[in-house]
């Protein structure tokens, strides 16, 4: 029964990763994991015609992420992030890759969307994401970390109503909140691939967040 | 129909602003008389709270809107003029609330120091931008929550 069980358990992993071939020279293995699209998701700046949408969940922030490569490593993103369904960030963005060489990639991004947290503490604004990624892929397993920092217009109004006038001011708010994250993906073949990571967000600074973690699964093609 | 055209217009618009704010302003003229008991030079210091705050089940007396110092007295009648910025729809009526900082610490009361009157007023009645209340502060040592009359 066990052995059955470990049978199935091999020849599942067996489809799911093919057998490597003999050693690859550098220039293959650098288009080997620069094949395996789950490392576009984490290291950003996909080939052209590459594509990857990746979904990460976990606490408390969840993300839905896609890229296509549309020229020299350059990648137009779209983001959707929230943190426990309440606090929501629709983004649109562009990727580039500054570095793309057999064992490292560092890539930049910029985001442009919108804050919309609901409940007690409300925060409604634009915010601009910068965000820099560095991957390291090592033959199926890419480390990686995130450093981003985002900024938040926060825009409030103020009606003064008295006996001769009604005066209404407007008064527009900075808001910071600088991102961490450090994980590995892994590529199970070249369009599927899972991620796992810890992320160190620092909202509403200098107020302390607490870590969050997440699990990733990404898909892509091209 | 095309009146609904303009629903993801403003749906856009009222959801461009983090705080959207109403205040009201209101001129206070406050009568403040202190009981003969009591000394009547020291530090005036004021509150002006909600007379009633929240809803339903958590709705309770008292939320405070400002607080402010009323100047030195040396007389047991004053009368202070204060214009007050009341946060529209988050609570109900107007209580004001007082005591008198004989000892000049800042504090209403401490040990060894029970000799400073206070004294609240409520009223629901807001209707225009100016307000007259009578406040007297001839109670010892008690805070505005034990004042609210309920």
């Amino acid at each position: 029964m066990m052995f059955a069980r470990v049978s199935v358990l091999g020849f599942a992993l067996l489809l799911l990763c093919p057998p490597v071939s003999a050693a690859p020279s550098p220039q293959e293995t650098h288009q080997r994991t620069a094949s395996r699209r789950v490392f576009d998701g984490i290291g950003g700046g996909p080939p052209k015609g590459a594509w990857t949408v990746g979904v990460q969940g976990g606490y408390p922030w969840q993300t839905v992420r896609g890229l296509v490569g549309v020229g020299k490593r350059m990648a137009p993103i779209a983001e959707l992030e929230t943190a426990l369904f309440r606090r929501w960030r629709p983004s649109l963005g562009l990727s580039m890759a500054w570095v793309d060489v057999p064992r490292f990639r560092l890539s930049g991004e910029v985001l442009l969307g919108w804050l919309i947290q609901t409940g007690a503490v409300k925060r409604l604004g634009p915010q601009g994401i910068l965000r820099m990624r560095f991957s390291a892929p090592l033959g199926r397993i890419a480390p990686y970390l995130v450093l981003g920092t985002r900024h938040a217009l926060l825009l409030d109004r103020r009606t003064v109503v008295s006996s001769s006038a009604s005066v209404t001011t407007l008064e527009a708010r900075h808001n910071w909140t600088g991102w961490a994250t450090l994980g590995a993906a892994f590529a199970i073949n070249d369009m599927l691939g899972l991620d796992v990571g810890m992320d160190w967000p620092w909202v509403d600074a200098p107020t302390i967040s607490i870590p969050g973690f997440h699990l990733g699964i990404w898909i892509g093609g091209g | 129909m095309r009146k609904l055209g303009f629903l993801p217009v403003l749906l856009v618009l009222s959801g461009c602003y983090n705080v959207d704010e109403g205040l009201y302003a209101l001129d206070l003229s406050l009568d403040i008389s202190i009981d003969p008991v009591f000394s009547d030079t020291g530090r005036l210091h004021l509150q002006a709270h909600h007379a009633w705050f929240g809803e339903a089940e958590l709705r309770h007396p008292l939320g405070l809107i400002e607080a402010w110092e009323g100047g030195e007295l040396s007389a047991s009648h004053a009368v202070i003029e204060h214009t007050l910025l009341v946060p529209l729809g988050l609570g109900e009526g107007l209580a004001v609330f007082g005591f008198m900082d004989v000892d000049g610490d800042g504090v209403h009361c401490a040990v060894g120091q029970d000799g400073e009157p206070s004294g609240i007023v409520v009223t629901t009645e807001l209707d225009g931008h100016s307000l007259a209340l009578d406040l007297l502060l001839d109670s010892a040592c008690l805070g505005p929550e034990a004042l609210h009359p309920r």
